[in-house]
């Protein structure tokens, strides 16, 4: 940057301070931080969901089972029914989170650990919301059933 | 820049496959140049520091999108200055009035330092009154000078018009001259 004026010939040379001793190191510590953290967020996401998954299909598939006389192999299809649940949701959660993540540009703010718990809460809330309707679907459906 | 631009975009794409010694190999790289300009952004340099975990955090978090055959350096403190720019405006920082430029430009003639004999010295006065400045003149004074950049980059890097830029870098000048004047006038 060639220039006569000599104000910028000054600012072309002014000192700067050198950096802190480790601090590359220090970045990466940082950056190995977050990385914990929102691994942490998105497995405690897929565990509630999973759960949530099983404690809301359980009654469903053992319903199903026996409504469709399936009584000697219900255990095998609720175990079934139970691991295509998990694998859906892990599959769901894992989507969701590429999907929040791709939301994030370099200039809005990361998710954290509390946009992590208040996202852990809605999905309890909302199971429970659907745990409260369950009996009622269930039941409705298992009318008239003979075991 | 220790580094070329192949061996950078090497270095990028490694990186993005997932190979974490490549990564680390950019922040050894980069880290020098980038908190050279932060902190003159910054004023500080533990806010320097915090600017800059941040920007290379969310360089990897990006790495997935990163456009191959950019730059990685103006990147780099194109989300850098946005940081900045964040915590400017959480301190509800605002710009200035106008400057008297008459007033400033006449003064700034008359103060024309004397490079020779006090070269060492006015340099660091002129540092210290780089810090005192207001930061988004301290931002164009770092990108322009310390970076290096363009009109055009330091503009795009801030993303304001080339105009506003130039007319920072004016302000930001005549403000540094008119410091020059007050430390060397009491002498």
């Amino acid at each position: 940057m060639g220039t006569n004026d000599p104000l910028e010939r000054l600012l072309l040379r002014l000192p700067s301070e050198p950096p802190t001793d480790g601090i590359s190191d220090r970045v990466l510590q940082y950056i190995q931080t977050q990385r914990r953290r929102r691994m942490g967020v998105q497995l405690g996401a897929s565990l509630v969901l999973a759960a949530g998954g099983l404690w809301l299909s359980s009654p469903l598939v053992t319903t199903l089972a026996v409504s469709t006389n399936l009584s000697g192999s219900a255990l095998t299809v609720l175990t079934e029914w139970m691991r295509v649940a998990l694998a859906g949701l892990e599959a769901y959660v894992n989507y969701a989170w590429i999907g929040v993540s791709g939301m994030q540009s370099n200039l809005a703010a990361p998710i954290d650990t509390t946009v992590g718990l208040g996202l852990g809460v809605l999905a309890v809330s909302i199971l429970l919301i659907l745990g409260q309707l369950m009996p009622q679907i269930t039941g409705s459906r298992s009318k008239g059933v003979k075991v | 820049m220790e580094i070329t631009f192949a061996s950078e975009q090497d270095l990028i794409r490694r990186a993005r496959a997932g190979e974490s010694i490549a990564f680390e190999q950019l922040v050894h790289a980069f880290t020098p140049d980038l908190f050279r300009v932060v902190r003159r952004m910054t004023g500080n340099t533990e806010d320097a520091e915090a600017v800059l975990q941040e920007t290379f955090w969310r360089v990897w978090q990006a790495l997935p999108r990163y456009q191959e055959d950019r730059r990685f350096f103006p990147y780099l403190l194109t989300i850098a200055a946005n940081l900045v720019r964040d915590a400017w405006r959480k301190e509800r920082w605002v710009l200035p009035g106008e400057l008297d430029e008459e007033r400033a430009t006449s003064t700034g003639e008359q103060q024309t330092p004397e490079m020779q004999s006090e070269e060492a010295e006015l340099l660091q006065a002129l540092a210290k009154a780089t810090e005192e400045l207001p930061p988004p003149y301290r931002a164009v004074i770092a990108l322009r000078y310390d970076a290096g950049l363009s009109y055009e980059e330091t503009a795009s890097t801030l993303n304001l018009p080339v105009n506003t830029v130039r007319t920072h870098l004016r302000r930001a000048k005549l403000a540094l001259s008119n410091k020059l004047e007050v430390l060397y006038g009491n002498e």
